[in-house]
């Protein structure tokens, strides 16, 4: 089933949302990926 | 019984909600079965400067928030009973003032600050241990406390009582209220004098354990691998009961801390005699001599029920899927260095009980599982292959 | 014409229950997590009623030791991460798209499996319980090297701790993006609703927070099976450094938990007392620094272990601040209240009772951050009456009261007011009965975790257990009053409540599929 998402557009400016929304998903995924890995390598022995 | 009770934990003064106490207690003697029940409500101020310290803080606090709590919920029942629809109120339509916000930002401040300063004294006095008359270590262990006088040059295990300890097992039959000093028991007290200062170090063999006596006013974790200092100044005589406060396992609620001050004459008199004790027991628990069956089955028997019947079971079944049967097990009928070795060194749950227990008590205690619970492996260990192994 | 057609065909979704496992939709999804929290609200509830049976009274009547502690360890993990969490989550779903605005959450796929993830993650914890070993009970806080003796169900623990942090925080990076990139037009932020500002603000809180929490138990995890030695002082690591490590997400988890209920005060409040809200902008600040705090007082939970007099003294400042913006949020309350025109229904019976119950935690909270005191409350049952008071009469109250403010919107049927009043009544009433006598048995001296106590604690023991089951039965009424109200009722009307401002009254009761597929323009 497509989600209704797929072909909003930005009501505002009318940008393409989903590229939006990927990029900020993939940018908070990769700072939380970051805080996991930091903090085991923080106390590697 | 209920003098017993009174003797341990309804000693010092409940001031502050006594009344309150008194009224539950009234309204609870309609109904006898209770009514002899003991409704502590506050933090007893006990016997140290640190636990007084503390209680006083407690007091100030809580006062401080009662205060608080009278003028917030009365504003705030003040506008459920004027300001409601059915009454007629009507909604005014403010809704900011950057004075009130202020305003209302710093004065929970300035409280804050007078609370930090009393604190702030009593935190510096608890954490200064220097200037000790002595020092004591305590080690926890699953579950039993072991005490080191490095001064005096004395040192025992701690566990629960036996009637207690008896009376805990489930459904034991036996009524706790039944038990003087129910789960606040221990075999060896910690004895240490009044009006001296006791250098308290805390560590442990296993887990994590919390050296805890609430009329010391002493809370320290006992972590393994790091010694944590404390220390208390115990100003009158008397016995006092604490408990484990660091989850530490399956018998967590049942290690507890029992510490008897006394007048410095008699802690002496107390150390000479452990001292005598400890001697006449090396003496008859040589390990070097050879033992005969029976003497090795009999302290076999006590050891066992003392240490290995918690988990193993008292008939020797173990419980299925937590703690593996002896009866008829593969180590209990083996090959005797596996046994052995099992014992002193430990597996997973299995603890080493090589520093706990001594080669007589671990021989006695691995003759005894070959020769109980239907194994029929026959053997005698003598504490001198322990000692040597 | 054909652009209205089109979006039709959204509407035709599978039916039975692929429907709901195929579903990227946000009010499927949000009922998909309500529905699984108020699941895990009553198997947790149980866990909660076995361990009141057994201390009921002094003596071991019902379960041994180990199993207890399987019970604290399990009520506490089935509690926080099945009940509280996913019931936020769920309100989030369901009502932040249509607060700013928007058609549907800005990644329906993500959304799904974020949630579906959820009762894999529990299935793993829960059949640890069927194990050779049993349950975990090293306690939800997992401290080494206990909670390394765990047997068979080690492994199960840890894995479903990992799933359920991925599905927190994927949860959270598409309420992100829904607020960032979806509001309507003229929706700029400080026109948020309060509901949305906490929920980002738990969002960033959970994002910086469980990554930690999965880095503590993977490293638990290669302690345990690979050799590494980091919490093993044996091996030249510290016991003390998980704790530490743990705290670190565990302070600004107390807060996941929390700031979305305040943000539902602060939606229910203005409501029922006919008047806007009080300190709006103070209200976000006080929230902004709450979350601030929360990263820098985690060894509040840890002054027994030995740190430096100067450790002790940092963390006992930055933990009775806490109470500044806290008080300022209870004070703006109030002055949401004074000179308004107040009705009492159901979910502002439950907003009352949430301001009232968490400030009496709040103030044992303050108690608990003055250090010296704090060595005598540590681990005692102060500490578990504290906790409970800002969780279940905090945190759990706001989520009651959230239901029954936003069910009429939900399902288009009113719930039936009696028996919601009867249920706050009764929960509160209970509740109270519950966890107040436990303040007393924690100052007189009884430990908590542990399965069996001292005689002297045995009268306060029996009123909190009666409290317990009373309360504990009271939430079937809870049950009963949802499944009526979604089964029929009198129809409700848009605006529902006299006094409800907000986007999401305008539409009507039930809101449509998707909730505003062209933009309303806000003023």
């Amino acid at each position: 089933m497509t989600p209704v998402i797929a072909e909003s557009h930005d009501a505002r400016d009318g940008s393409n949302l989903r590229r939006r929304n990927l990029r900020l998903a993939v940018i908070l995924g990769i700072l939380a990926a970051a805080f996991y890995g930091g903090f085991i390598l923080m106390h590697w022995k | 019984m209920s003098q017993a009770r009174g003797q341990t934990m309804g000693r010092g003064t409940r001031k502050f909600p006594r009344s309150m106490a008194q009224l539950i207690t009234a309204l609870l003697s309609l109904c006898p079965a209770i009514a002899s029940a003991d409704w502590a409500l506050n933090m007893r101020p006990g016997v140290t400067p640190n636990s007084q310290g503390i209680y006083h803080l407690h007091m100030i606090v809580l006062w401080i928030c009662v205060v608080i709590g009278v003028l917030v919920f009365g504003v705030m029942f003040y506008s459920i009973l004027h300001f409601r629809k059915s009454r007629g109120a009507r909604a005014a339509h403010f809704h900011e003032n950057t004075t009130v916000e202020i305003v209302w930002t710093l004065i929970p401040f300035v409280i804050l600050v007078c609370v930090a300063v009393p604190a702030t004294r009593t935190l510096i006095a608890m954490e200064s241990t220097g200037n000790a008359d002595m020092t004591i270590k305590a080690t926890g262990y699953q579950w039993r406390w072991h005490y080191d006088y490095l001064d005096q040059g004395v040192s025992f295990f701690s566990v629960l009582a036996e009637k207690s300890n008896e009376a805990r097992q489930p459904r034991s039959g036996i009524d706790p209220h039944t038990v003087e000093n129910y789960l606040l028991d221990v075999d060896q007290p910690l004895v240490v004098p009044v009006g001296k200062k006791v250098r308290l170090l805390t560590t442990a063999n296993d887990v994590i354990h919390a050296w805890w006596v609430p009329e010391l006013g002493v809370k320290r974790d006992a972590i393994p691998g790091f010694i944590n200092e404390s220390w208390f100044k115990v100003e009158t005589p008397g016995t006092y009961r604490g408990q484990c406060a660091e989850l530490c396992g399956k018998d967590h609620g049942f290690m507890p801390i029992v510490v008897v001050a006394k007048e410095e004459g008699e802690f002496n008199k107390w150390v000479e005699d452990k001292k005598a004790a400890a001697l006449a027991e090396a003496a008859a628990n040589d390990p070097n001599r050879e033992w005969k069956k029976e003497e090795l089955m009999a302290k076999g028997a006590e050891v066992y029920t003392k240490n290995c019947a918690v988990c193993h079971q008292a008939d020797g079944k173990g419980v299925p899927g937590n703690f593996p049967a002896l009866a008829g097990s593969e180590i209990a009928n083996g090959n005797v260095d596996d046994h052995i070795d099992r014992v002193l060194f430990g597996k997973n749950q299995m603890p080493a009980w090589k520093e706990t227990l001594s080669p007589v008590e671990i021989a006695a205690v691995i003759t005894y599982e070959r020769n109980s619970f239907g194994n029929t492996a026959g053997d005698v260990v003598q504490p001198k292959k322990v000692a040597e192994y | 014409m054909a652009h209205a057609a089109h979006h039709d065909d959204h509407a035709h979704h599978p039916t039975g229950v692929m429907r709901w496992i195929t579903t990227t939709n946000n009010k499927d999804i949000g009922t998909l997590y309500l529905s699984f929290a108020l699941l895990m609200f009553f198997i947790g509830g149980s866990m909660a009623m076995i361990i009141r049976a057994e201390l009921f009274k002094p003596g071991l009547q019902f379960v041994d030791p180990q199993f207890f502690n399987s019970m604290t360890t399990l009520h506490a993990l089935v509690m926080i991460f099945g009940a509280v969490m996913p019931a936020f989550v769920g309100l989030a779903n369901w009502m932040i798209p249509m607060m700013i605005g928007a058609p549907d959450m800005a990644l329906p796929r993500l959304n799904n499996w974020s949630f579906w993830l959820l009762p894999f993650a529990f299935t793993l914890l829960l059949s640890t319980l069927f194990m050779p070993g049993g349950a975990p009970a090293g306690g939800w806080t997992m401290y080494a090297p206990l909670v390394l003796q765990t047997g068979e169900a080690f492994p199960f623990l840890i894995f479903a701790v990992h799933i359920m942090g991925i599905s927190s925080i994927m949860g959270a990076i598409n309420i992100i993006a829904t607020v960032f990139n979806m509001r309507a037009p003229g929706m700029t932020f400080m026109k948020l609703p309060l509901f949305v500002w906490t929920w980002i603000i738990t969002a960033f809180l959970l994002i910086a927070a469980m990554p930690v929490l999965a880095g503590a138990v993977t490293m638990l995890l290669t302690d345990k099976f690979f050799g590494t030695s980091f919490f093993s002082a044996a091996g030249g690591g510290d016991p003390v450094m998980f704790q530490h490590i743990f705290w670190f997400f565990g302070h600004p988890e107390v807060y996941i938990m929390i700031l979305p209920a305040f943000g539902i005060v602060s939606a229910i409040v203005p409501t029922f007392a006919r008047k806007p809200l009080f300190g709006y902008a103070s209200m976000v600040y006080a929230t902004a620094s709450i979350a601030f705090l929360s990263f820098i007082v985690w060894a509040h939970h840890m002054f027994t272990v030995g740190m430096p007099l100067a450790g002790e003294l940092f963390f006992m400042y930055t933990t009775v601040l806490i109470a500044v913006p806290t008080g300022v949020k209870i004070f703006n309350w109030l002055a949401t209240m004074w000179r308004g025109s107040m009705t009492f229904e159901t979910p502002m019976l439950f907003a009352l009772g949430f301001i009232v119950m968490f400030t009496i935690g709040g103030f044992s909270g303050l108690m608990l951050g003055v250090t010296p005191a704090d060595f005598q409350y540590q681990d005692t049952y102060f500490v578990v009456a504290h906790f409970h008071y800002v969780l279940v009469t905090g945190a759990v109250f706001a989520i009651m009261g959230a239901t029954y403010f936003w069910l009429p919107k939900w399902t288009g049927h009113m719930y039936d007011e009696t028996l919601g009043k009867w249920h706050f009544w009764l929960s509160t009433i209970f509740v109270n009965v519950l966890f107040f006598p436990q303040h007393f048995l924690g100052l007189a001296g009884m430990p908590r975790r542990i399965p069996d106590y001292a005689v002297q604690f045995a009268d306060w023991n029996m009123v909190s257990s009666i409290g317990g089951f009373c309360f504990g039965a009271t939430q079937l009424l809870f049950l009963y009053v949802i499944v009526k109200c979604v089964r029929g009722g009198a129809k409700a009307s848009d605006r529902v409540w006299e006094g409800a401002e907000g986007l999401e009254w305008i539409l009507p009761s039930p809101p449509p599929y998707h909730s505003f597929v062209n933009p309303p323009l806000v003023k």
